[in-house]
């Protein structure tokens, strides 16, 4: 079934065919080698392949192996490769993040990511990918994984904020859907600004919106007028449905158990290479070191979202009005 | 309010007073012609006369224009009765008063299939002559063709109607069908449509979603007699207005369903969720949808699935309240996908023990799939459905025939963390264009992830499938961004349906 090769050594993969190699990529695990120590030396060979195909391969397999890795740290299980070989791993990740082929370049981010815990020195070089990203849905990828990984830096939330106005529906609608799961302080206004735009998938924008909770409440006037509109088409009258309801009755929302927050698995500090120079350099990014405990995304609901509720304050001043109205009926009566 | 007896005697003997001199005018309705003599008119057909008798049979004949076919006979006024009113060529039985009658036919307006088994005709109602009728019933029929004895007769039907009529000075109509069935269909749910308003001055329009289900009975008798079967949906309905129509057509045009699959064809593939390359102990249950060698999928509108987008197209815009017709279940949707018939579905997703659970051939014994006990790394570890909520829809009218459906999907794992995009992603438009009957057309524009496998459904016709096994991709391809795209290139724009 899938996942079964023979053994082979790094020097028989150097000379299987292009087909062979990815193949080869695709299915690769330790076992899979005459030696299992040689996995991240094989996997950075597939990265520094010639062939995109190969590298596409290589770099889909490095993504899946740093979150397996993950897993297991965090499950408190003996590390299976010697962290000096992940380093090397990392040396080459950070090359194939220029890599011309965007399904090359993102799953090496990815493993990239989730190589490490957040660190200030990672968060540059990704810092920089993010700026230098040609691809705008690419980059609102991006600029999600860093965020639910642990990276704050600002460029992380103008970047999903700003790509709410890219010209391109389709990254538009990316941002939004990132947007729910990152929640950036500040995004609330421009998704309302979005409702109105008929070119996107409004699902998104209503499912972002609907993710801040009683935060949104200020937008339930623009939703309730929305459902309004009989022309609303296909599964979003039911999402905005679903929205009203959310913001109304917001629910404490728990962490996502299947979500990674990525520890240290080597010390890159000593390690990882000089950053490439380029002419635009963005801002540095908030630094968090490793081990620290990434910020929670996911968080019940915040300090200020409690004080901002508005409804205490309401009951108050009707139980208020009702008992001066039913004094100063007595007196009138009187 | 309170009045005396003899108040209410009074009242009384005013009404009957004043209803007696009317007594001989009501009766002057019914009354038989001064002369003695009964008159039938009779429309598109012959029989006409003025000096029939009570009781008296009148041969009567349609004559059936060129290109048309007979439908059957309608009565507009009178007691008289048509002794085969579905016969070109019958009788009419004089009653006690005058009568009018008309022959009704159909043309056939072209053919089209709502799949690849079989034609609907698109029928033109005739046109009833200016000022004759106050009442008109009609009927339409679809007939259903198996292509091939060797083929499943059908099993389910859907249709559409939109039938446009033209009132002189209407004030109150009313539209409803009374009653719908051929010999071998059953359980048809048709619209009744009390009432509605008007669309224009002069213009009424309504629309009836009908749809109807065969028996397993009577697809049992179709298998066996041996001819090539034919479905025959009849729908009869009845026009009633208080002035007289000038003219009405009426056009059905099959309603398509569209179904989108995703699907792993393996039997089972490693976790990349646990991401265990390193010891790799876990499998998660695939589709298992593929043969052959080399082992390619195989294709299934109804098969095993990870997500499968499954609706009904309506080919008229504005078929319910855009028209200002009474909301009514049935005739939705303004946006011109059925609303009750979105299916947005996601297939389970289940997680074995691999070395627990695999054959020697590699595949998921028995055992392991019934194994309820999860949890002990032992047979099936773990289960989960993930939400559908990452599943949308979105219909745009084209044109009062041309509609554009945008689908998006994205939907992970729900027993793997979500990262890099790695979920099942697409994000496609249909565009099913009604705009000639006869050369119904589709286009299919999108991009998808290069895996699992895709398969795209009008109706029965399959056009659009990927397979990850022959193009060499596998779980990695998971990743964003979405490699494939689907556009004039892959020959997927402004396609026939046919």
């Amino acid at each position: 079934m899938f996942g079964q090769t023979s053994a082979m050594t790094l020097d028989q993969i150097t000379q299987l065919d292009v087909s062979e190699r990815v193949n080869f990529y695709q299915m690769l695990q330790p076992k899979n080698l005459e030696n299992p120590a040689d996995f991240f030396p094989a996997l950075v060979a597939g990265i520094e392949d010639a062939n995109v195909a190969v590298r596409s391969a290589a770099a889909g397999k490095a993504a899946h192996s740093m979150l397996g890795l993950q897993q297991l740290e965090q499950q408190g299980q003996r590390m299976p490769v010697s962290t000096a070989d992940l380093s090397n791993l990392q040396a080459a990740l950070i090359k194939l993040l220029d890599d011309p082929s965007p399904e090359v370049s993102r799953p090496a981010a990815t493993a990239l990511i989730y190589s490490d815990a957040p660190n200030e020195t990672l968060g540059q070089i990704l810092s920089k990918k993010l700026a230098s990203e040609n691809d705008s849905k690419a980059r609102v990828g991006l600029a999600k994984d860093m965020a639910l990984a642990g990276y704050s830096p600002e460029i992380v939330e103008t970047t999903l904020i700003a790509s709410l106005d890219d010209p391109d529906r389709k990254v538009r609608e990316s941002a939004a859907k990132a947007i729910a799961a990152v929640k950036p302080d500040g995004a609330l206004p421009k998704l309302a600004s979005r409702l109105g735009d008929q070119e996107m998938m409004r699902d998104f924008l209503v499912d972002a919106v609907a993710a801040y909770g009683s935060e949104a409440a200020y937008l339930l006037p623009t939703l309730e007028k929305m459902l309004a509109d009989p022309t609303l088409a296909g599964t979003l009258p039911d999402r905005v449905r679903t929205a009203i309801a959310a913001i109304k009755n917001p629910q404490r929302q728990a962490p996502d158990p299947l979500q990674i927050k990525p520890v240290s698995l080597v010390d890159v500090s000593t390690t990882l290479p000089a950053l490439p120079t380029t002419a635009q350099t963005p801002p540095a990014p908030k630094a968090i070191t490793p081990l620290q405990q990434p910020k929670v995304m996911d968080a019940p609901t915040s300090e200020a979202e409690k004080k901002s509720t508005p409804w205490p304050w309401i009951i108050g001043a009707t139980l208020l009005f009702a008992v001066a109205g039913g004094i100063l009926l007595k007196f009138r009566r009187k | 309010m309170n009045l005396s007896a003899p108040v209410k005697t009074l009242a009384t003997l005013l009404v009957v007073a004043f209803l007696l001199p009317m007594a001989p005018m009501l009766h002057a309705q019914t009354r038989l012609p001064p002369d003695g003599h009964l008159r039938l008119i009779v429309h598109n057909g012959t029989g006409d006369g003025d000096s029939y008798y009570v009781g008296q049979t009148v041969p009567v004949g349609a004559q059936t224009p060129s290109g048309f076919e007979f439908v059957k006979w309608f009565k507009i006024e009178g007691d008289g009765s048509l002794s085969a009113p579905l016969q070109a060529d019958g009788n009419f039985i004089m009653g006690s008063d005058n009568s009018e009658i008309a022959a009704t036919f159909a043309k056939l307006e072209s053919w089209f299939p709502p799949g690849p088994e079989g034609n609907t005709k698109g029928l033109l109602l005739p046109k009833p002559q200016s000022g004759q009728a106050r009442r008109l019933e009609q009927r339409l029929r679809v007939t259903l063709n198996r292509g091939s004895s060797a083929r499943p007769p059908y099993s389910e039907v859907w249709g559409a109607l939109r039938v446009k009529m033209k009132w002189k000075e209407a004030t109150y109509v009313r539209f409803f069908t009374a009653e719908t069935g051929g010999q071998e269909i059953a359980n048809e749910d048709v619209l009744p449509k009390d009432s509605f308003k008007p669309k224009a001055e002069n213009v009424y329009e309504a629309s009836i979603w009908y749809e109807g289900n065969l028996t397993q009975e009577q697809i049992a008798q179709m298998s066996q007699s041996g001819n090539t079967p034919k479905v025959t949906i009849q729908m009869n309905f009845v026009v009633e207005g208080n002035d007289k129509p000038i003219c009405w057509t009426g056009t059905l045009l099959p309603v398509q369903v569209i179904t989108i699959n995703t699907f792993i064809p393996h039997n089972n593939v490693d976790d990349p969720g646990n991401m265990n390359p390193f010891g790799n102990d876990h499998v998660f249950e695939g589709d298992n949808r593929m043969s052959g060698t080399p082992a390619r999928a195989t294709w299934n509108k109804d098969g095993s699935h990870r997500t499968q987008q499954r609706f009904n197209v309506i080919p008229f815009r504005n078929m319910g309240d855009a028209d200002g017709l009474e909301d009514n279940a049935y005739a939705n949707d303004p946006d011109g996908v059925k609303n009750d018939s979105w299916l947005n579905h996601v297939g389970a997703t289940h997680r074995y023990h691999k070395s627990s659970s695999l054959d020697a051939s590699g595949n998921l014994t028995a055992a392991a799939r019934a194994d309820t006990t999860l949890g002990d790394a032992h047979l099936k570890v773990a289960e989960a459905t993930a939400s559908s909520s990452g599943m949308s829809l979105s219909p745009t009218w084209l044109g009062d025939h041309k509609i554009k459906i945008r689908c998006v999907v994205s939907v992970g794992n729900p027993l793997a963390p979500s990262v890099g995009g790695n979920e099942i992603d697409y994000d496609c438009e249909i565009t099913i264009d009604y705009s000639n009957a006869s050369d119904l057309r589709y286009s299919l524009e999108g991009d998808h992830d290069g895996f699992p496998a895709y398969e795209v459904y009008i109706g029965n016709k399959r056009i659009f499938q990927h397979d990850p096994l022959a193009t060499g991709e596998s779980l990695g391809s998971l990743f964003d961004p979405l490699e494939h795209d689907v556009n004039e290139a892959t020959s997927h724009i402004n396609q026939p349906l046919r």
